[in-house]
């Protein structure tokens, strides 16, 4: 083993980290916001707007992320849309977490009980006042362990982009791989970088259940 | 431009086959993971055997917290620097078993957790042994905690064998892409495989909402 490779290319390494936040913090604030619009459409009583987005939640959840992103990235460019690929991954990223994370924040809104919209409504609130004052803050304490949890493995899956061919950590990885011909330590030192930044992350969510749970 | 549904239509049974071959990797990832899962999660559960719980430990939070991407990749490209190398196909298996036996694992222990210790005291009140206990008492009712959660780790499973495409394992999204390469039909082939997986998705989460709520939901709700 020759580690003196990933101080040879740390600038490729610190370049890729950088990309990989980068995309993963656009996603994880893009997805969160989508997720909150729409699973609060989804539980409103505007009913046309209920089948497109079941739909959409349910399309994104049915299929892996790398078809999501070929199908975009590929596709839309095949379509004559002229998009870069910062922009190709960072919107599939974020439908896709807008769809995952819509069902846990729509699983909080449904665990309050009834009783509470009745009484906001009798208070003359609005549906986004009575969600904003009343409601999302309540699910909060249920939807906060599943929501950072699904961040956690958004931000795994950022990795996936590779593939198209966005250059963040693991693409730099394998760029390093082709040009030292030590793929072992590259690749042991993108785990590393992976781990450390998600372990702490799942210990909060382990820590943040436990509470829940003791309550 | 002109969407042309005939190109992946004529070529169902390229894809057909490529859904199979996704299917079949799926399972036997599963089987195999779950076994080894249920393997670390008693080890997990059981710390007088303080060494094996720790080394259990440490490597599902290792897999849990780092890419399956990165592990194929560590399995496929990573040792053969040291004389061991595998086959696309194996490689793929080993690294997306790997992968899930942790989350396996997770499932599996805190499937056990959820049983209330008073079922154990019991157990050993009639003087069963612990292979007893937890073959008649605790995993009949653990089992009902943990084959929904199991399902939806059998879709993940279906998703990330798609990862393997980038290994040349002639599963579903991989045909996708070799076809995309000869014909050119990128929306036509991507939507009709997207469709594809949708399809696979939707049997196997109604199949296992179906089996979960006849067999597993004691109270009629």
């Amino acid at each position: 083993m020759d580690w003196s490779v990933i101080y040879e290319y740390r600038y490729l390494l610190w370049n890729g980290f950088i990309v990989t936040c980068k995309l993963s913090i656009t996603a994880i604030l893009l997805g969160t916001l989508a997720g909150i619009a729409v699973s609060m459409a989804r539980t409103s009583r505007i009913a046309w707007l209920k089948i497109p987005l079941t739909a959409y939640v349910q399309l994104f959840r049915g299929s892996p992320l790398l078809i999501q992103l070929f199908m975009f990235y590929f596709g839309l460019s095949y379509i004559g849309v002229n998009i870069d690929i910062f922009k190709a991954t960072a919107l599939v990223f974020t439908l896709y977490a807008g769809a995952y994370i819509s069902e846990i924040i729509k699983a909080g809104i449904e665990s309050i009980p009834k009783g509470q919209f009745e009484a906001a409504k009798a208070l003359g609130f609005s549906y986004v006042l009575l969600m904003f004052r009343i409601v999302l803050p309540q699910t909060l304490k249920v939807s906060l362990p599943p929501l950072i949890g699904f961040n956690l493995t958004l931000i795994k899956d950022s990795s996936i982009a590779s593939i198209v061919g966005y250059a963040e950590l693991l693409h730099q990885g394998k760029t390093i791989m082709n040009m030292s011909g030590k793929p072992f330590e590259v690749l042991l030192f993108i785990s590393l970088i992976y781990f450390v930044i998600c372990y702490p992350l799942s210990m909060f969510v382990a820590w943040m259940e436990r509470r829940i749970y003791i309550r | 431009m002109i969407i042309d549904w005939s190109t992946p239509l004529r070529h169902w049974d390229y894809f057909a086959g490529g859904a199979i071959m996704t299917l079949w990797l799926t399972v036997v990832i599963f089987l195999l993971s779950s076994i080894i899962g249920v393997l670390l999660a008693v080890l997990r559960y059981n710390k007088r055997t303080y060494p094996l719980y720790a080394i259990s430990t440490v490597y599902v939070e290792l897999i849990r917290n780092t890419p399956a991407l990165v592990q194929v990749f560590l399995i496929y490209f990573g040792l053969p620097q040291f004389g061991i190398s595998f086959t696309p196909l194996q490689a793929g298996i080993i690294a997306l078993t790997i992968n899930n036996s942790a989350y396996m694992s997770e499932i599996i222990r805190a499937g056990i957790a959820s049983i209330p210790r008073g079922q154990w005291d019991a157990g050993k009140a009639l003087g069963l042994t612990y292979a007893q206990m937890f073959r008649h008492i605790i995993f009949p009712q653990a089992f009902k905690h943990i084959f929904p959660v199991s399902a939806n780790q059998f879709i993940m499973v279906i998703f990330n064998t798609s990862l393997l495409a980038i290994l040349d394992v002639k599963e579903l999204t991989d045909r996708a892409l070799i076809l995309n390469g000869q014909t050119f039909r990128t929306l036509e082939i991507f939507v009709f495989v997207t469709g594809l997986y949708y399809a696979i998705y939707f049997v196997v989460s109604t199949f296992s909402h179906w089996v979960n709520r006849r067999l597993f939901t004691s109270h009629a709700k």
